[in-house]
């Protein structure tokens, strides 16, 4: 077992003391994707910016998270600077508007080089930009480079993102919902570039996404986040055939399309929930998730 | 949709930037020519109505109206780009600064910049001028220092719009320091603002001259102003009214020029984070 990438443990986001996510403990090593799956609103976004130190202001996060063993939530903005784009990136769930609508694509790309001083000068970098472009199979790179991004199609923007997100060479990934903004022929082109861009660099990912099916592709592990609290954690195979919580039932009955009630109509969440979730204030209510799961961070099993 | 967004506002434009183009024009000509000398002074022809020899007569020194008012139209677009450079020089940077400085710091500039909007500007310029002395140069500096508090107030909502979208926070997890953010990512996407907001600052700045002109803060004699010519057609208004129509028409052109301008601008900048170009 390789040392964790990532270490998160006690993790917590509150939004002028109302909390949004609660004491989230979980383990990335690198070159492994884990998923960390859930409903709109359970928290998944905010967990990520949170790992970026990226919170919008007015939300704060406490406990700790550490990459590399280097302690990121308190670590004043300009370390965070040095290390995001190069040791940490993430992919953006909107390409529509996760590019800068006034900067020429090849540039986009250039400033993350730029930025962390991989490149000695413009040219360089530019060249360096139409190789990253050329990285994640888009077509005429050189030509692409010099687009604005209102001239490329969903997918090619998510390409580019990801062209981005790589470029650094980062340790881990964070992708948000990397492929819920894109058509389904065009999702499992991107998922597999993700892949390849993780395997090429070694790196690790966690994957955040509602579809159980993509998780299902990507992830090795997976979390089940449920109103800020992880309610299950576990091999991907083990955790979506043989649900132990019954949100993570309701979660896998509620994608069956297969499965309808008594009416006829698609299964939905509420029949799986014996009620509302316990506040994030109270304590968190046992959670049976083992050793094995791999899920203990760096004390061993607990 | 890029046909739609390509003609919306383009009436205005095209109108508006028609008026300013002749404004501009009219000033660059008068380096080279002019049909009279405008300060030329000329008692036998005082006072006289259009004429194929003086297009629209003489004021009643004998100068050519004509003359005076493409030179005039110098000192307005001259006064105008100083003034308004001033103010996005100065309201730009101040309004993107109130934006990603923290919330206090923030709060407290746009707080001393309303305090700086709700003083009317033209008092303000009269202030300045009475303190610093009459002249052009002051004019400028007094219209543009009274215009900086819109400059930075719309750079300010549009900067914090910016902030809030995915590119900036892309910018931000691929490494960008919040200078580079400003400069390479909210900058650039303000510049349709800035662009509006200067045009109808323009607007403002040459009726401001013109009023100062005419209250005698601004540019002196003998260098025509249009101000000035309207002030000096005071006296005759009632037997001579050409000699307050014509430079009144002119700044009311010049005005209406900016103005529709810059709203036509606005129509077609406005949904900024949608295709262009």
């Amino acid at each position: 077992m390789s040392a964790a990438l990532l270490e998160v443990e006690g993790l917590s986001v509150a939004a002028e003391g109302r909390p949004l996510v609660g004491d989230l403990r979980f383990a990335v090593r690198s070159g492994e994707r884990v998923g960390l799956i859930g409903e709109s609103g359970s928290g998944k976004s905010v967990t990520a910016l949170a790992l970026m130190g990226l919170l919008p202001p007015g939300l704060r996060a406490g406990g700790s998270v550490r990459l590399a063993g280097r302690e990121l939530l308190g670590a004043p903005e300009a370390e965070l600077s040095r290390l995001r784009g190069a040791q940490v990136s993430m992919v953006f769930q909107e390409p529509m508007t996760a590019l800068n609508p006034t900067m020429r694509i090849g540039p986009q790309v250039a400033e993350v080089l730029q930025v962390h001083g991989r490149v000695p000068d413009r040219r360089s970098a530019w060249q360096a930009a139409v190789a990253a472009l050329a990285d994640v199979g888009l077509p005429d790179p050189p030509a692409l480079a010099r687009a604005y991004p209102h001239q490329l199609s969903g997918g090619q923007r998510q390409r580019v993102v990801i062209a981005i997100a790589l470029a650094g060479d980062p340790a881990l990934l964070v992708c948000d919902e990397p492929t819920s903004a894109l058509d389904v022929t065009v999702q499992g082109r991107v998922l597999e570039l993700i892949r390849r861009g993780l395997a090429e660099r070694g790196a690790g990912c966690l994957f955040i996404s509602h579809d159980l099916a993509v998780v299902a592709d990507v992830c090795e592990r997976v979390l089940v986040m449920h109103a800020g609290r992880v309610v299950e954690a576990g091999p991907t195979r083990r955790v979506l055939t043989r649900p132990q919580h019954p949100y993570t039932r309701g979660l896998l009955a509620a994608s069956d399309l297969g499965r309808t009630d008594e009416h006829g109509r698609l299964l939905t969440m509420d029949r799986f929930l014996a009620g509302p979730p316990p506040p994030l204030t109270e304590p968190a209510p046992p959670w049976q998730g083992t050793a094995e799961d791999g899920w203990a961070t760096s004390g061993g099993g607990s | 949709m890029s046909g739609r967004g390509s003609r919306r506002g383009g009436a205005a434009v095209l109108v508006g930037g028609a008026l300013v183009a002749l404004v501009v024009l009219m000033a660059l000509l008068s380096f080279l020519w002019t049909p009279h000398d405008p300060t030329l002074v000329d008692a036998r022809v005082r006072l006289q109505g259009p004429s194929p020899a003086y297009w629209l007569g003489t004021d009643r020194f004998g100068r050519d109206l004509v003359s005076q008012l493409m030179v005039g139209a110098r000192t307005t677009v001259y006064v105008g780009l100083v003034a308004v450079g001033i103010a996005a020089l100065v309201g730009v940077p101040l309004g993107v600064l109130a934006a990603m400085a923290p919330r206090w710091l923030g709060e407290l500039l746009m707080r001393a910049n309303d305090l700086l909007l709700a003083f009317p500007a033209l008092l303000l310029a009269v202030m300045l001028a009475a303190v610093l002395g009459a002249g052009t140069g002051v004019a400028m500096v007094a219209i543009g220092v009274s215009t900086v508090p819109s400059f930075a107030r719309v750079v300010r909502a549009g900067s914090l719009q910016v902030l809030r979208s995915d590119f900036v926070l892309a910018a931000r997890a691929a490494g960008r320091r919040p200078w580079g953010v400003a400069v390479r990512h909210v900058l650039p996407n303000v510049a349709g603002l800035v662009i509006v907001q200067a045009s109808v600052a323009f607007a403002i700045a040459v009726l401001a001259e013109a009023a100062l002109s005419f209250l005698g803060f601004g540019t002196p004699p003998p260098t025509p102003s249009w101000g000035r010519m309207l002030q000096e057609s005071q006296s005759l208004l009632f037997t001579d009214p050409r000699l307050a129509v014509v430079p009144g028409v002119a700044v009311a052109a010049a005005v209406l020029g900016f103005n529709l301008l810059g709203d036509g601008l606005r129509d077609r900048l406005d949904p900024r984070l949608e295709a262009r170009r």
